[in-house]
């Protein structure tokens, strides 16, 4: 049984019989509360001409459903079809489809490596950007730094990709054949990798940031002040800590692209799904670095080959289920962490809306998509 | 307080006396932390901007020296003009803009006009912001099983422009309706006021005066839009398909296969199928470049101009 049945077949019958019961059941009352909670207070004829808006909301629910039902539909058969146990895909070490094994353990390694690289090299640079725009740069650089930000957001990934190969990995290669006193290696492996992983996820992170920054009163700045604190006092005891939900919610979205990149990766990585990125050794260095792979990379490089029905196939939308939990994960994380912060980045009009007291977690968590119109808010000048 | 109180030191704490050198030297010394932090934050932001720039300048002088007219606008049997991959780009493009920007509008004016704030809001923000966490190589997957091929209940619209005009669609509709609420709640309430006092109902409200005033906020937005579709590779690479037709190209069927700029670069760097693939390649990246700072430097600045033009400042950037 696949998501979809499970979908079409139970959820959607108990939400009709539910409704439905107590809507005929349930007496005047209820009737009278479905009724208004349906049709929102809206007369007849208001309601009919909200349709088309109200059909764009539900085209944008049912894309995502769409997107789960068909991964997830698809994800399943390598374990019903093709019989390989749910260990030996998590565990095993060695990919070879065309051979009947799919482990997956060295994929799953390979993409933690990149990405916690990516995110503990990015992190600090991102939050001083975000620092330096919000508290130190006069406004002529804060409008600069804005098209720089969008620009490094901007570059497609593929750029990149090649950037990585003709500028990192010959430095990544010279770096520890250099260190090693041979030429030992190429240069494609984790290194690279995350290297180039922290410029693109750079954006994110320090637009998040930014807009945590901005969110905080200004009392908070002038109260430190007023105590004597400079400003890096200042920004280290007071901004800091009290934007630090916006900041881990930027740093969380930001892991989340650097997971799910796929090209820069897929060029710089060294594709090669049965090695693990770092094995330690007995003699100096005391470590070798190898081309690896990662869970995006092998769905990308596989998928090519890959005919519909063979274990291949179904691997890779095993992997994509995974790389879908992961990214489900990441999102309802940074949705936690985002509303437990006590200065959120509202992003409203100063003059605020009737409903006012919504938008906190979306204005920054949808960011997180590209550096958004609002990166650097214009309200903070 | 706590500031004042770490004022104190420990000799001071232990004589009773105040040090007045000791606490003086640590004020120098937070000034001295301060100015180094500055300067720090100042020389971080500017070696970002030094290596923005070198990347632009080392792409494109990677690649200048191919591009000419016939570059961009021809192709041929050998391979190595780009014509093709030019027309696709901006065909997929507004293609996917035109089902895009109406659709993410129409959710923005829900979520912002008429949804009552609570369960729906909700699902919809929940649903947008899980869309723009999918990784776009999962999108394209998707693509390919749901819009190109027909197996398992897929549309069948084959390897395709089309296909891969509406996988562009679902990827970037989280951020079009992100883009568009920011747009609709940029436009003053006073505008909601007047029209609902002239007796407009909300349909004219939202249709005459709510989406005119929101389309200068919504410019920006869009082409930051356009400038991520450009550059989009893994969700394109298997919807529509890795090279296009040789011959029959310029032709507005979006059922032909054709690739974009994008895609033609990672083909051409993976599989370098013709002869002097790196070079081409190094051009196809210039192209890139050049689109990317002509849609977010050159457009965006156009834009402005003209919202200063026309609207007289409804825009965001222009509030102040």
């Amino acid at each position: 049984m696949n998501l979809l049945q499970i979908f079409t077949e139970i959820v959607v019958p108990l939400v009709v019989i539910t409704v439905g019961g107590l809507y005929l059941l349930g007496g005047p009352t209820w009737r009278q509360r479905i009724r208004q909670y349906l049709t929102m207070g809206y007369s007849r004829a208001e309601l009919i001409r909200m349709i088309p808006f109200a059909l764009c909301a539900v085209i944008v629910i049912l894309a995502l459903l769409v997107v789960v039902l068909f991964v997830g539909g698809n994800a399943f058969q390598t374990f019903t079809r093709d019989h390989v146990s749910l260990i030996a895909f998590f565990t095993g070490k060695v990919w070879y489809p065309d051979n009947g094994q799919v482990g997956a353990l060295y994929l799953i390694v390979g993409t933690l490596t990149v990405t916690v690289l990516a995110v503990v090299i990015s992190t600090p640079i991102s939050v001083a950007l975000a620092v330096f725009v919000t508290e130190v740069a006069p406004p002529w650089a804060r409008q600069f730094m804005q098209p720089v930000l969008e620009l490094f957001a901007g570059i497609p990934s593929i750029v990149y990709g090649l950037l990585g190969i003709e500028l990192v990995v010959p430095l990544v290669s010279y770096a520890y054949n250099y260190l090693v006193g041979a030429f030992l290696y190429a240069g494609f492996g984790v290194i690279a990798a995350g290297l180039v992983l922290a410029i693109m996820i750079l954006p994110t992170i320090t637009s998040i940031s930014i807009d945590a920054l901005a969110a905080l009163p200004q009392g908070l700045r002038e109260a430190s002040l007023a105590l004597g604190a400079t400003r890096w006092q200042t920004i280290r005891r007071t901004l800091l800590p009290a934007s630090s939900s916006g900041i881990f919610t930027g740093v969380i979205l930001g892991t989340g692209r650097a997971v799910g990149e796929t090209l820069a990766v897929a060029f710089l990585v060294g594709s090669n799904p049965n090695n693990l990125p770092i094995q330690f050794t007995n003699t100096f260095p005391y470590f070798n670095l190898q081309p690896a792979s990662t869970i995006t990379v092998q769905i990308f490089e596989d998928f090519k080959e890959a005919t519909p029905g063979s274990l291949n196939f179904d691997a890779i939308w095993t992997l994509s289920f995974v790389l879908l939990l992961i990214s489900f994960l990441l999102v309802a994380a940074s949705r936690y962490v985002a509303s437990r912060g006590a200065y959120k980045a509202t992003n409203q009009r100063p003059s605020g809306r009737r409903r006012s007291s919504e938008t906190g977690v979306a204005s920054s968590t949808a960011a997180a998509a590209a550096v958004t119109a609002s990166a650097l808010p214009a309200s903070n000048s | 307080m706590e500031a004042i109180a770490k004022d104190v030191s420990v000799a001071e704490r232990r004589t009773g006396q105040p040090q007045i050198d000791a606490r003086a030297a640590r004020r120098a010394r937070a000034r001295l932390a301060d100015r180094i932090v500055t300067y720090t934050l100042w020389s971080i932001a500017l070696a970002l901007t030094g290596l923005l720039i070198y990347f632009i300048f080392y792409i494109i002088q990677q690649g200048a020296s191919l591009i000419n007219w016939q570059f961009v606008t021809q192709s041929n049997e050998a391979g190595n003009l780009v014509g093709p991959e030019v027309f696709n780009t901006f065909y997929i493009l507004i293609l996917s803009l035109l089902i895009c920007v109406p659709l993410g509008m129409g959710c923005a004016i829900y979520l912002v006009e008429y949804a009552r704030q609570g369960a729906v809001t909700t699902v919809i923000r929940f649903a947008t912001e899980t869309l723009a966490g999918v990784p776009s190589i999962i999108l394209g997957l998707f693509g390919f099983i749901f819009f190109a091929s027909s197996i398992n209940g897929g549309l069948g619209f084959g390897v395709s422009r089309l296909a891969g005009a509406l996988t562009l669609v679902i990827l970037n509709l989280p951020l079009l309706v992100r883009v568009s609420e920011d747009a609709l709640r940029s436009v003053p309430d006073e505008l909601r006021e007047a029209s609902a006092a002239l007796g407009a109902n909300k349909f004219q409200t939202v249709t005459r005066v709510l989406i005119p005033a929101a389309i200068p906020a919504l410019t920006t937005g869009v082409i930051l839009t356009a400038g991520k579709m450009i550059g989009e590779t893994a969700a394109l690479l298997y919807t529509t398909g890795g090279n296009s037709p040789v011959t029959g190209w310029f032709s507005l069927n979006p059922f032909l296969p054709g690739d974009t700029l994008a895609v033609h670069l990672y083909e051409l760097r993976a599989e370098g199928i013709v002869a002097n693939a790196q070079q081409i390649a190094n051009s196809t990246a210039t192209l890139l470049i050049i689109l990317l700072l002509v849609f977010n430097l050159g457009l965006r600045y156009l834009a402005g101009l003209l919202n200063r033009w026309f609207a007289g400042g409804t825009s965001r950037t222009s509030r102040g």
